[in-house]
């Protein structure tokens, strides 16, 4: 199958369907995202940390496309390296609480009943409350900084994925090709590697991909709060935070981090539903 | 041909420039019942559909002559076609809980086409005519408590009601053409006889029936007239006893040669030689290699219930032979399958697997020994992972039995050539496969553990009969040579009889009767079987 026809949904030989342009856009700007957390300097070469006073609160100009903040410094080159911290937060975030998603639903999904009910009461208390407030909750227990941020962000996504991994768990596990695979001997261990687990994951990734557009907002709501890293490592929560008291008077400090966090989520919620769209257009 | 509810000359179909159905020359009286048989893809249904103007895009119909009920329905519109439908024909498809609304009562979905064909005629009806116009209906199709029914939903009742009730559905406006596709093929032998009696009785009282089916036998009950479809086009027609007792047409001919209960059991289904499967060890045909002692399996039901789905089954399986587990629906007969297989321990009862136990083991223990034991199920595609490619399920298998990794792909091109699949089928997934191949890939991969018993529940009951008698004469090319024990679960009287040595007929969880196939077919004891036997629609035996 080439490139064009996975995208546009449609195996080799079938009437070709539309284009999806805005995933097409959406997948670009993620590249461009990722490529500014891995290599900052390729865009930049100026120093987000260096400050001149002289220069503080430039509107945008050429020298300064995103302008200067409070002490002078660039803010494009602050939002350039900003990035890879914001990103980090939501998909190292993401990554891990998936794995323990994982971990968890398939224990709850395969363990016996009474362990499945206990399993799931507790994350059912979790999910009672919204994502935000858990973290919240973490962070006041462990206190501010910036790995107990990714702590309070991946505890609070746990039970999101550890709830759909279960119960495609309980599917699959009731499927006749399960059934089928131990009846002709194949280990309990080997059916849930190979049959079970595969086809879990599938839903789960496209989540997963969803999910890193929120875990990047927790992420940043933390840092706003000044729960996270502080001043002055450039990240797009504290970024926003800092430039939220002159947003008055330039309004650029603030704005542009914001639309970074905007554009971050939004191309990540088109992409990851583009892939939900893609992958149940293959189940059925 | 014409006819005077329907009278249909040269109708082509296409889709995107393909022709799908072609020449088709149909008649209809009032009062006559004629049948389009066909094996899947045949065209049948679309033909039908044409008829109720229900093509979907970017379908086009031409036709030199399409008159339905005195109209002439070549260049009708959306409007016209739904002032027709319902009116005056009438739809019956095959899957009832799937055409009913499941969020509507009975009566509500009943009442509907009366709502909105006689709203048109003669203004509104009001509730109370409405209802009785419901109740009558259903006392007319033949549904026992009719005020009750009318309030319940689909899934409240059984198959034949729900099927009955999808009758009253396209018969309460009066059609005088009624179109039903497939209207038994979900249903049970004795539920099945029920609803073509009611088409009958429908027929009788002057209604035109246009009968859709793959089944030759179902059609002999209560088609007038046949008209046999292969690849879009009719290739033979006629009345139903002159088709059915001398068929002119070679495809016809090979249809009902496919059909068991025409032939002398044992004999060859298909024309395809007997494959070389190779000889497995002599095996003792006096063995006991399967054996079950008082099984007994219940089920908690949601209202806290238990449901016994089996009680009190004994058998025994010799080597080289097939048992036949005949029942209808919740018999039982599956549960027990399952049973039998390890993969439902009994509440009570024991199995034995050549004599050691199996039921009574922990799956550990059970697992070292599955490979003597296996399995083929009614639906081969969901029984694959649906990730997984043929080759590769048939090498999982293959790595079961100790092959060493490097023999795995030449074995299962061998293994797969046996059982009459082309190499290059391994490189597809199961979804590209045509329902007789996914089969074939099943038993090549219960044949990979080279087990001494063979349990397969349902193995063609998804099929269309041609390919019904290839994969039957595979299931016997297996047993001849290898040597292998089969239990033979089934439906399907005909196919039962013909594979069988030994027959249990299964009623509510209870062996109610069993017997060597022969005696239990032509001399059956207990009402229950003698009722099921009469049942069966044979072709050749019109009405």
């Amino acid at each position: 199958m080439s490139l064009t026809n996975f995208l546009a949904g449609t195996a080799a030989g079938t009437t070709r369907r539309r284009m999806p342009i805005a995933a097409i856009v959406a997948g670009a700007v993620l590249l461009v995202l990722l490529i500014t957390a891995l290599f900052p300097g390729l865009l930049t070469s100026t120093d987000p940390l260096a400050t001149a006073t002289s220069e503080s609160r430039q509107p945008p100009s050429l020298a300064h496309p995103f302008g200067t903040d409070t002490l002078g410094r660039d803010m494009f080159s602050r939002v350039v390296y900003g990035a890879r911290l914001s990103l980090s937060f939501g998909i190292t975030a993401t990554l891990v609480a998936v794995l323990a998603g994982i971990v968890i639903g398939l224990l709850a999904g395969l363990a016996p009943r009474w362990v499945d009910n206990i399993v799931m009461r507790v994350l059912e208390i979790a999910l009672a409350f919204p994502e935000l407030l858990v973290a919240l909750v973490v962070i006041a227990l462990l206190g501010p900084g910036t790995v107990n941020v990714i702590i309070a962000i991946t505890i609070a996504a746990v039970p999101v994925y550890a709830r759909i991994v279960r119960v495609t768990t309980l599917q699959v596990k009731g499927s006749s090709f399960v059934e089928a695979a131990t009846a002709l001997g194949q280990r309990r261990a080997l059916v849930i590697l190979r049959h079970v687990l595969p086809n879990v994951l599938g839903p789960l990734l496209v989540l997963a991909t969803v999910g890193i557009g929120t875990a990047i907002i927790s992420g940043a709501g933390l840092s706003f709060l000044g729960l996270g890293p502080v001043s002055p490592t450039p990240e797009w929560g504290l970024l926003l935070s800092d430039g939220r008291s002159s947003l008055g008077t330039a309004w650029w400090i603030a704005v542009f981090p914001g639309i970074a966090i905007t554009v971050t989520v939004i191309a990540t919620t088109v992409f990851g539903r583009f892939l939900q769209r893609r992958f149940e257009g293959r189940r059925s | 041909m014409s006819g005077e509810l329907l009278s249909v000359r040269g109708l082509s179909i296409s889709f995107d420039g393909v022709e799908v159905v072609h020449g088709i020359d149909l008649g209809l009286a009032a009062g006559e019942c004629l049948a389009l048989v066909g094996e899947s893809g045949s065209g049948k249904t679309v033909t039908s559909r044409a008829m109720l103007g229900q093509i979907p895009r970017p379908g086009l119909v031409s036709a030199a002559e399409l008159v339905v009920d005195g109209v002439d329905a070549r260049d009708l519109g959306e409007r016209d076609w739904q002032r027709l439908r319902g009116s005056r024909v009438g739809l019956v498809s095959q899957d009832a809980l799937v055409s009913l609304d499941p969020l509507r009562t009975i009566g509500r979905e009943i009442s509907e086409v009366l709502e909105v064909h006689a709203g048109r005629e003669r203004g509104r009806l009001s509730r109370a005519e409405l209802g009785r116009a419901v109740h009558d209906e259903l006392v007319h199709v033949a549904v026992p408590r009719p005020e009750l029914r009318a309030r319940q939903y689909a899934h409240e009742l059984s198959g034949g009601l729900r099927q009955r009730a999808l009758v009253a559905s396209a018969t309460i406006a009066k059609p005088r053409l009624l179109i039903a596709d497939e209207p038994t093929t979900a249903l049970d032998l004795t539920v099945q006889a029920q609803v073509l009696e009611l088409l009958a009785r429908l027929k009788g009282e002057g209604t035109g029936v246009l009968l859709i089916s793959h089944d030759l036998a179902v059609v002999a009950r209560i088609a007038d007239r046949v008209a046999v479809m292969r690849s879009g086009e009719i290739v033979e027609a006629g009345r139903t006893e002159a088709v059915l007792a001398a068929p002119k047409h070679e495809y016809t001919r090979a249809l009902l040669a496919a059909t068991p209960s025409l032939h002398r059991k044992g004999e060859r289904l298909s024309a395809l030689p007997p494959l070389r499967l190779g000889r497995g060890e002599p095996v003792d045909r006096d063995r006991v290699v399967l054996s079950a002692t008082g099984i007994r399996q219940s089920f908690r039901q949601p209202d806290g219930s238990r449901l016994t789905a089996v009680d009190d089954v004994s058998l025994e399986l010799k080597a080289g032979r097939t048992l036949g587990i005949v029942g209808e629906s919740g018999s039982g007969k599956t549960t027990l399958g399952r049973v039998l297989l390890g993969l439902q321990r009994p509440d009570g009862g024991e199995v034995l697997l050549d004599g050691a136990p199996w039921s009574a083991l922990p799956e550990r223990d059970r697992r070292r020994r599955r490979g003597g034991i296996q399995a083929v199920y009614q639906d081969p595609l969901s029984s694959f992972d649906p990730r997984v490619k043929v080759g590769a399920i048939l090498r999982e298998a293959l790595a079961l039995s100790g092959v060493p990794g490097a023999e795995r792909r030449g074995r299962a091109v061998e293994l797969a050539g046996r059982v009459g699949l082309a190499e290059e089928l391994l490189g597809r997934s199961p979804l590209a496969l045509s329902g007789g191949q996914r089969q074939r890939v099943a038993i090549a991969r219960a044949l990979a553990r080279s087990p001494r018993v063979l349990i397969c529940d349902e193995p063609v009951s998804a099929l269309d009969v041609s390919i019904q008698a290839q994969v039957l004469d595979l299931f016997a090319d297996v047993q001849q040579q290898l040597g292998l024990a089969m239990v033979f679960i089934s439906h399907d009287l005909g196919v039962v009889h013909h594979v069988s040595d030994e027959v249990l007929v299964m009623k509510d969880g209870v062996v109610v009767e069993r017997g060597a196939a022969d005696s239990l077919f032509t001399a059956p004891q207990h009402p229950y079987t003698q009722a099921l036997l009469s049942a069966v629609p044979t072709p050749g035996a019109s009405s």
